[in-house]
């Protein structure tokens, strides 16, 4: 099982989306980080199919996925990030619906299985009988993932699947992914860093159209050693800071604030541990304002 | 076919169509009832009656009608059979001919309309063969013309004996000639069927659909399958309605009778029985109705949301209903609704010249929209997975 990437391109008439983004994965969770405007939905829109790059080629296993049409289908499972969910249907009956749309061949026995089973991974057996129309925002969002999981994909893409969720929601989501992905690709784009920090295997860094990075979380944060900082201001100094210097965080303490700084530079105060948010606001420290940490 | 089960369920789940269809079964009955139920109750009644009378006329053998006549043109005087008369006391008063509890006036009014008929009848023979005679004999034996085999093929048909009347049967023109079912139909149709794709778009559930196993050619063709069937739903339902308005209302009187004696029909050269005809007219509705719904939903997937489909959908409608009401000289601009039309389409008298052959415009008209909605299923295919590109 093997995802490829290769000079990856996408126009929009003279703006580029993508340029010339080349990869390649195997099983394995791979955190596709970027922030709003990166290019992930485009990244992993065209991965799925929908949209055509303007160059380049996606292969599964050596085959471009053009070619493999159907055969491609069959092995991917696919979460949008806006899913259509009919809000007329109940949510076993929707899932019933996509499973004869994914053309699987199963009983009316075996698929109300399949279908607990993935209810049962996202949450929502007890929900099973109730009306779409009548879910909150997560649980459409956790019923689009669960339509994704319906055939068993060898090749899982995840568009920011954790938005709308709650913290213990968020939490159950990371794991129960993290349990099916020992055989399956999966792609899981997304601009909170906390969702994939301890579960990718490698994380990819877009950013505006490029891919900056594409290592192992652990090599990620090695490489940001000696450039975060806790430095101890005071309160009326925050502002001055906030505006000159990228600023991880804004610790209240007694008498003073304690910041956790970014920089190539020693700004004062002390060194300590990096992680891997401090990767991503290094890296988009422009657009930092724009993610939601 | 599970899909095509969802589909069909998708169409029929949305939560105004259930209130619209009972509303519109309602606005079939109003506009089908002319009286109370207790004037329908009467008319029933009377038609019950006129059907016995009818039935005991048609028993007697030829000379005992003919000593019927003979007895009122004594009576009433020569033109008792001409139109149908004011009636007098004696005429309305049993005894009267045939009984003590039967009036002679009931029995006239049947002998006036069979002989009305028949006049018509004979009529239409006779111009149709002096027609033949004007083209001679000598260009028939030359004839690969297609006019002459055109007339020759009518005269054919009317030189056969036809079945009498043995029932009144005018009841029927309000259930066959009342147009408002059928459009009352088609606007259920472009409710149902226009949102059938760009719905998909505009939830963006077309994302799901495009990146599944089943995504490309199955779902056009069960989205067609659930449009057909529903539009056939709504014309059994609303259709179904005003058959059973008429059969209410005035009995089922006349269903048995030979077709030509509705006046709109007297041209009609099969031999075909009202029942027939009214189950031959209801197909051609229906196919007139499958091809807009071919129509609406093609047009559905060839748009990019649902108000531009509802939009173009109905000026389609509004077109198709136009172009029937207006009748453009030339056939085939009368559109999809002129399929609803058997008594055009099933005349010999008005073919298609098809490589010099007459061909019955029915058939042609099915295989020209049939070819059309099959390329919008097939276009249709092609752009929905077009715009799953642009997404």
């Amino acid at each position: 099982m093997n995802l490829s990437v290769k000079n990856l391109t996408k126009k929009y008439g003279s703006k580029t989306a993508l340029d010339q983004v080349s990869f390649s994965l195997d099983p394995g969770i791979y955190g596709l980080l970027g922030p709003n405007g990166a290019g992930k939905s485009t990244m992993i829109n065209m991965i799925a199919g929908i949209l055509r790059p303007t160059a380049g080629e996606i292969l599964w296993d050596g085959e471009e996925i053009r070619e493999l049409d159907r055969k491609y289908r069959e092995i991917l499972g696919f979460q949008p990030q806006q899913p259509g969910l009919y809000r007329d249907f109940r949510a076993k009956e929707f899932l019933r619906y996509m499973s004869a749309v994914k053309g699987l061949r199963q009983t009316r026995k075996e698929m109300d299985k399949n279908i607990d089973r993935v209810l049962d991974l996202v949450n929502l057996r007890k929900d099973a009988g109730s009306m779409i129309g009548a879910f909150s925002g997560g649980m459409k969002q956790r019923l689009s993932i669960a339509q994704a999981l319906l055939n068993d994909p060898k090749l899982l893409l995840l568009d920011e699947p954790t938005a709308g969720l709650d913290p213990k929601e968020r939490i159950r989501l990371r794991n129960t992914i993290a349990t099916i992905a020992l055989d399956k690709v999966v792609l899981w784009t997304t601009h909170i860093v906390s969702d994939i920090e301890y579960i990718a295997r490698e994380i990819l860094i877009l950013k505006e159209g490029k891919l900056m990075r594409s290592s192992e979380p652990a090599d990620l944060v090695q490489e940001m050693e000696g450039k975060v900082f806790l430095v101890p201001v005071r309160p009326e100094d925050v502002p001055a800071w906030e505006e000159n210097a990228l600023i991880g965080n804004v610790q209240k303490r007694e008498r003073d604030v304690l910041l956790r700084v970014i920089s190539d530079e020693y700004p004062g105060g002390e060194n300590t541990e990096p992680a891997l948010e401090d990767v991503y606001l290094y890296y988009f420290r422009e657009r930092a304002e724009e993610g939601e940490r | 076919m599970r899909i095509f089960w969802f589909e069909l369920k998708k169409v029929w789940k949305n939560r105004l169509c259930l209130p619209l269809l009972f509303v519109l079964c309602v606005i079939t009955v109003l506009l089908l009832l002319e009286e109370d139920p207790k004037g329908a109750a009467g008319r029933r009644m009377a038609i019950s009656y006129l059907t016995e009378d009818y039935t005991f006329y048609a028993s007697l053998s030829d000379s005992e009608k003919e000593e019927f006549r003979q007895a009122m043109v004594e009576k009433y005087g020569e033109d008792v059979f001409d139109s149908y008369g004011v009636p007098d006391e004696v005429s309305l008063s049993p005894p009267g001919y045939f009984g003590e509890n039967q009036a002679d006036f009931n029995f006239i009014n049947v002998v006036t309309t069979l002989t009305r008929f028949q006049n018509k009848i004979d009529e239409i023979r006779r111009s149709v063969v002096e027609a033949a005679k004007a083209f001679g004999r000598d260009a028939v034996r030359e004839g690969n013309d297609y006019e002459i085999r055109r007339n020759l093929d009518v005269i054919r048909l009317y030189q056969k004996a036809r079945t009498p009347l043995t029932n009144e049967i005018r009841n029927w023109n309000r259930f066959l000639f009342t147009p408002y079912p059928v459009l009352l139909v088609l606007f259920a149709v472009f409710f149902l069927c226009s949102g059938i794709f760009s719905k998909e778009r505009d939830s963006n559930a077309v994302i799901l659909l495009a990146t599944s196993a089943n995504g490309k050619g199955e779902i056009v063709v069960a989205k067609y399958a659930a449009a057909a069937v529903s539009a056939a739903g709504c014309f059994i339902l609303i259709r179904g309605v005003s058959l059973l308005t008429v059969a209410l209302n005035f009995g089922l009187s006349g269903w048995d009778q030979p077709v030509w004696g509705i006046e709109e029909l007297a041209y009609c050269t099969h031999d075909l029985t009202v029942g027939q005809y009214v189950f031959l007219a209801m197909g051609c509705e229906l196919a007139a109705v499958l091809v807009i719904a071919a129509l609406c939903t093609s047009v559905s997937a060839l748009s990019k949301s649902s108000v531009i489909s509802f939009l173009i959908n109905a000026l389609v409608l509004a077109g198709c209903v136009g172009l029937f009401f207006l009748e453009p000289r030339e056939e085939l601009l009368k559109g999809p609704l002129a399929l609803a039309t058997p008594l055009r389409y099933f005349e010999s008298y008005y073919t298609a010249n098809v490589l010099t052959y007459p061909i019955p415009w029915m058939p042609l008209h099915m295989i020209l929209w049939g070819l059309l909605c099959t390329a919008g299923v097939f276009f249709s295919g092609q752009y929905f997975s077009r715009v799953r590109e642009r997404i």
